[in-house]
């Protein structure tokens, strides 16, 4: 069974990957059930965390990729010339 | 009866580094790995107090204060030590155990210096151990950059200096407490202080020079350099306000540039910056919570931060390189050390049953309970951050993702130990969290396994996770590739040399200020100016001269032979009698009036 | 011989042996070492037990020859003039040893003439430090001088035009000295500077002592090198052969700024030279801050090991007139334990250097590469020097800065500080330049240039270690020896 696994990497990677897709419904359903001892009012709103984590996530990388990069990005050798 | 004989723990590191050198092969290894050992014994059988009080040119020096804040670095000061040891095992020359002991030392004489004086003694000490450990490298990067780390170190510690002079001269005390903002000198100890730590604008020696220095050195220079500096601020500045903001931008920062970067070494730099910000608003909020926070997020963080360089010191080891660009799939082969890495990026992360989640949450709460929204809310989006680079960038690009077809052995087994300690200690601090308690230097209640805070926890890193998986599906990812990220250090390094000449085509010839920080790149063309600097100035003059028409067409003879006489400084003997006697004039006329 | 003319024996001892050395020298080499080295011991031991002397007993003075003053000269033992005493006799005594090895390669066949001079210098040196007298001050300055004008000329090259250049600036220096004493002399009619100290005061006729005082300070100005007075300095002493720069370096300088603070306090008072003439003791910190700064720049351009140093040499000079004229009594005791350190470190730096161009020919740094491999303790020493330079802890060398700094914030004189500052901040640079090139660039000759390239013969290296073991030793003694010595040796009446 896991010879077959490591052989067909697309198998291996969609159990993966509806593996991770349960995990992040199970995240969104247990904060249904848990009670959150907030210490902010924002907090409260269903799907802070996920919210929070996602976007600034998204927005760290495009930041970095699309604002940060085009401007500090040199040549390896650049201090060397 | 040990406490009445208590050494200061920094001279038996230094009697270990002395002993190391007159080993060899062997004994010298047991030697090296004995000392942090003997340091560990004698200081958990010394009771809190100060100890080692020498006067000395009038001052009052106290060589070993212990008490709880103390004694937590110092041990984990000799953990890594020992730690660090075993995973350099591998080098045979003596002067690498002496040097990397040499500079425990210095740390653990600066987080037991009960007076600002010795403070400022092993503060010195660490930045020359840790320029010999940085050269060590022996590659031309290596040697450039532990010239910058120097002279940078050596800056901050002349300004360090200046300020504990000042202070010492308004108040008549040297001894090591909090400081009071009211005493003059305080913002130069403050900056002094803050340039080890690595403050934005501060910082970029570390970067420089942490991914250039040898493997097992990275070790050591990851956790004490930083680690202490954040000690003296947590006895000296706690409670300022102005560490907070300096924090917050310490924590997010360098999340771009480690986003970005190619070699994984150099992210682990950025990384290291980020995670000690969050240690700096901890001191900055200054509570007992907040202070237990920083503090306990030290501990672990040298834990995890060293297992982290590490895994990256052994890859480098088996590979020969560190770049994401080229690296790929060694899972395959270095199976162990991939099993580490995760480990180290899961407490890095905040995973929870790993150190990161106990200690990050405690300063969490701390800004929770000081109701700062804004810094709660960037400390969180960072900690988003944090999981990208370093819980998925690390350890997908090195060990899982594409394969580079590389297939390197697995880590040498003192490597491995080494690893395996740290990587223990990462869990054992996540699921026994009383441990932590029982170190900390305020006894608070200490619960960080509730369910909604392991849930909510969760939920960030997961999302961020997401994120990833997105970006990575619309190819938004940054695309690896060797290349050089800018950044302050490019005011010193380039800007510098364009205004230099600037400034020589003025013939300013003393542009001593910025230029003295500089080195290899514009000495040479200092060099070239001071070689005969009269004879510049006489040329100009001369020109000017002959731009009056006061000199004829001897102007080139003459211009030749000044240029000659100046560079080889055989002035004729007139002119330093003229000047003598000018001089003598000056006096005489200062003396009648 | 007793306890109360050992001093005495203490110069004697060198200015007999040189007699000896150049007599017997020319038979045979090998009465040299013992002659000089005999004498040297002797006058260290006899220093030391002076000091002691002094430091339980107090300061005196003692007459030569029994003709009383103010005709007969008089010598004063107090604090500061027997740990001086010391200070040249010890660092004679580590020099010689190095240098009996480097004149062997340097000066083959004339070693007897390189050693009466040599000694001669080293009796002037101590005299000097004791005198009580204002003219027996000039006549011992000329002494050391003349012999240092010839111990330099017997270099190669262009020695003998530098040490011409010096020989005029020095004579100016010490004619500028004499006038100013003659004046003191139309004055007060005595030669004593006791005497001369007792009556000043009451004189009127301003002018004329101003003079004299100008007259005084600018000429020993020259002779210690004070920018921007110090244009003979470089090139006299990196073209005088190896084995004089060894003790002329450490040692002329700072005597003559030992002398400069006798002039100051033994025969003017405080008051008269710090606060007589406003303007003036606030202006020389200023000059002396810009000579710490300029003179750190120049050593920047240098290219050779030696005249690098001369130029650290000159801003040396530049702290300690600065630490002087700063008027409080930190910043004298800065002044007098960096005059304590600097020769020291002065000392381990030039016989660094004697040992490398004993053994491989040359100082320019390109000839430096790989040096730690090959000369592994010589290049220890040398980084213990260097960070002495520098003030790096427990290296003597930053707690004289400390206290000089401490001395320029106490009396608000913050340019010094900065100069301070500037100054240890350029050392790094300079130091570990060479560092960088000794340690990490791999000499592409492993013969290296023609020489037999190992460590240094024992006769060099010895004392080079003992000097690098004083760096460290002076500095964590620091703490004794200011409070002990030092601060016992600082004039009377200058503000705390």
């Amino acid at each position: 069974m896991s010879q077959s696994l490591k052989n067909s990497p697309s198998l291996l990677g969609k159990i993966l990957g509806g593996g991770f897709a349960l995990l992040l419904l199970a995240l969104l359903g247990l904060e249904l059930l848990v009670h959150k001892h907030v210490t902010f009012s924002m907090e409260e709103w269903f799907g802070f965390y996920p919210t929070c984590g996602l976007l600034a996530a998204l927005l760290l990388v495009l930041v970095a990729n699309y604002l940060l990069r085009p401007l500090v990005m040199r040549d390896e050798d650049y201090y060397d010339r | 009866m040990i406490a009445s004989v208590v050494f200061p723990p920094a001279l038996i590191f230094v009697f270990g580094a002395l002993l190391t050198v007159l080993l060899r092969g062997r004994a010298m290894k047991t030697a090296a790995l004995l000392v942090p050992v003997v340091g560990f014994a004698l200081l958990w059988t010394t009771a809190d107090g100060s100890y080692g009080h020498i006067p000395f040119m009038g001052l009052d020096l106290v060589l070993t204060r212990i008490d709880p804040l103390a004694r937590i670095f110092g041990y984990i000061f000799q953990l890594i030590t020992l730690l660090g040891l075993v995973f350099s095992l591998h080098h045979n020359q003596r002067s690498h155990y002496g040097v990397a002991l040499l500079y425990a030392a210095a740390a653990q004489g600066v987080t037991f210096a009960g007076d600002l004086f010795s403070l400022f003694l092993f503060w010195e000490v660490l930045t020359v151990a840790a320029t010999f450990l940085i050269a060590a490298a022996a590659t031309e990067r290596a040697r450039g950059a532990a010239l910058r780390y120097l002279l940078v170190h050596i800056a901050g510690g002349l300004c360090l200096l200046t300020g504990i002079l000042l202070h010492y001269a308004a108040s008549g005390s040297i001894a090591f407490n909090a400081i009071d903002w009211a005493t003059p000198g305080t913002i130069f100890i403050f900056l002094g202080f803050g340039l080890n730590c690595a403050w934005p604008l501060l910082h970029t020696w570390l970067v420089d020079a942490y991914p250039e220095a040898p493997i097992a050195g990275t070790i050591f220079l990851s956790a004490f350099t930083t680690k202490s500096a954040v000690y003296v601020l947590a006895r000296g500045f706690a409670g300022t306000e102005a560490l907070i903001w300096v924090g917050v931008a310490m924590a997010t920062f360098p999340i771009f540039y480690a986003l970005l970067e190619d070699n994984l070494r150099r992210v682990l730099s950025y990384s290291l910056i980020s995670q000690v910000g969050y240690m700096v608003v901890g001191i900055g909020i200054g509570t007992q919570m907040a202070i237990n926070g920083a503090v306990c997020h030290a501990y672990a963080h040298i834990l995890y931060k060293s297992l982290l360089f590490m895994a990256m010191g052994a890859v480098m080891y088996r590979t020969g390189s560190c770049k994401a660009s080229e690296l790929g799939g060694l899972r395959r082969t270095m199976p162990l050390t991939a099993c580490f890495c995760l480990v180290g990026s899961a407490a890095i992360s905040a995973v929870p049953l790993f150190s990161g989640f106990v200690t990050k949450s405690m300063i969490m709460d701390a800004v929770a309970h000081e109701h700062l929204q804004i810094v709660w809310l960037v400390l969180l989006a960072a900690s988003a951050g944090t999981f990208l680079y370093a819980g998925i960038k690390i350890p997908y690009f090195a060990f899982f993702g594409r394969d580079s077809g590389l297939r390197p052995a697995e880590a040498p087994r003192h490597m491995l130990l080494a690893m395996a300690g740290a990587a223990f200690m990462c869990v054992l601090l996540g699921v026994y969290p009383d441990f932590l308690a029982g170190l900390m230097p305020y006894s608070l209640p200490l619960h960080p396994y509730t369910a909604a805070h392991v849930l909510t926890k969760s939920q960030l890193l997961c999302f961020a996770g997401l994120a990833f998986v997105l970006l990575r599906w619309l190819r938004l990812w940054p695309a690896v590739g060797a290349a050089v990220y800018l950044d302050v250090d490019w005011f010193y390094r380039r800007v510098a040399r364009l205004f230099y000449g600037l400034a020589d085509r003025l013939l300013n010839g003393i542009n001593a200020g910025a230029e003295e920080l500089l080195l290899h790149r514009a000495l040479p063309r200092l060099v070239r100016f001071f070689e005969a600097p009269g004879g510049y100035l006489q040329i100009a003059g001369l020109r000017l001269l002959a731009r009056f028409g006061l000199i004829g067409r001897e102007l080139p003879r003459t211009e030749g032979m000044v240029e000659c006489r100046s560079r080889s400084g055989t002035y004729p003997v007139g002119i330093g009698v003229l000047l003598a006697v000018l001089y003598l004039a000056v006096i005489s006329l200062l003396f009648f009036t | 011989m007793t306890a109360t003319n050992l001093h005495l024996y203490v110069m004697v001892a060198p200015l007999l042996s040189a007699f000896a050395v150049n007599l017997l020298g020319r038979r045979s080499r090998n009465w040299i070492a013992p002659l000089a080295l005999g004498a040297l011991s002797f006058s260290t031991l006899g220093a030391l037990l002076t000091l002691q002397r002094v430091l339980q007993h107090g300061g005196y003075r003692y007459t030569v020859g029994n003709w009383q003053p103010p005709y007969g000269i008089e010598l004063v033992i107090d604090p500061l003039s027997a740990l001086m005493l010391l200070l040249i006799s010890a660092v004679a005594l580590v020099a010689t040893v190095g240098a009996l090895k480097s004149v062997e390669q340097e000066l083959p066949g004339r070693e007897h003439l390189f050693f009466t001079l040599y000694m001669i210098l080293v009796a002037g040196l101590l005299g000097l430090v004791m005198t009580g007298d204002a003219f027996n001050l000039y006549v011992l300055l000329e002494i050391t001088s003349i012999t240092t004008y010839g111990l330099i000329a017997m270099g190669r090259g262009r020695a003998p035009l530098a040490s011409f250049n010096y020989i005029i600036m020095g004579s100016i220096g010490a004619c500028f000295y004499l006038l100013g004493a003659g004046y003191l002399y139309i004055l007060t009619g005595t030669l004593n500077m006791a005497d001369i100290a007792s009556i000043l005061p009451g004189l009127q006729g301003h002018a004329a002592i101003a003079t004299a005082f100008g007259f005084m300070m600018v000429g020993l100005w020259v002779k210690m090198a004070f920018f921007p007075l110090h244009n003979w300095l470089p090139n006299a002493y990196s073209l005088a052969p190896t084995g004089a720069g060894i003790m002329i370096a450490p040692l002329m300088t700072k005597v003559t700024v030992y002398l400069m603070i006798r002039v100051m306090f033994s025969i003017f008072a405080p008051e008269y030279t710090f606060f007589a003439h406003p303007g003036v003791q606030a202006g020389i910190v200023w000059v002396a801050s810009l000579a710490i700064l300029c003179a750190s720049a120049l050593a920047l351009a240098q290219r050779n090991l030696r005249r690098m140093l001369t130029y650290i040499l000159v801003a040396e000079v530049g702290y300690m007139v600065g630490g002087v004229w700063l008027a409080n009594s930190t910043g004298m005791t800065g002044a007098v334990l960096h005059i304590v350190n600097d020769a020291l470190m002065t000392l381990c730096l030039f016989l660094a250097a004697a040992a490398i161009v004993y053994r491989t020919g040359s100082l320019d740094f390109d000839h430096l590469r790989g040096l730690y491999r090959r000369m592994p303790l010589t290049m220890a020493a040398f980084t213990v020097g260097a960070f002495s330079m520098i003030g790096v802890p427990p290296t003597c060398g930053f707690f004289s800065k400390w206290y000089l700094i401490l001395g320029a914030v106490e009396a608000g004189h913050w340019e010094f500080v900065v100069a301070l500052l500037l100054s240890s901040l350029v050392n790094a640079v300079l130091f570990f330049r060479i560092i960088e090139i000794a340690y990490f660039k791999v000499n592409p000759q492993p013969s290296g240039d023609g020489l037999l390239a190992g460590e240094a013969p024992l006769w060099l290296l010895t004392p080079l270690l003992t000097a690098a073991i004083a760096l460290l030793a002076v500095g964590i003694g620091s703490g004794p020896l200011v409070n002990q010595v030092i601060r016992l040796a600082l004039p009377p009446g200058l503000a705390p």
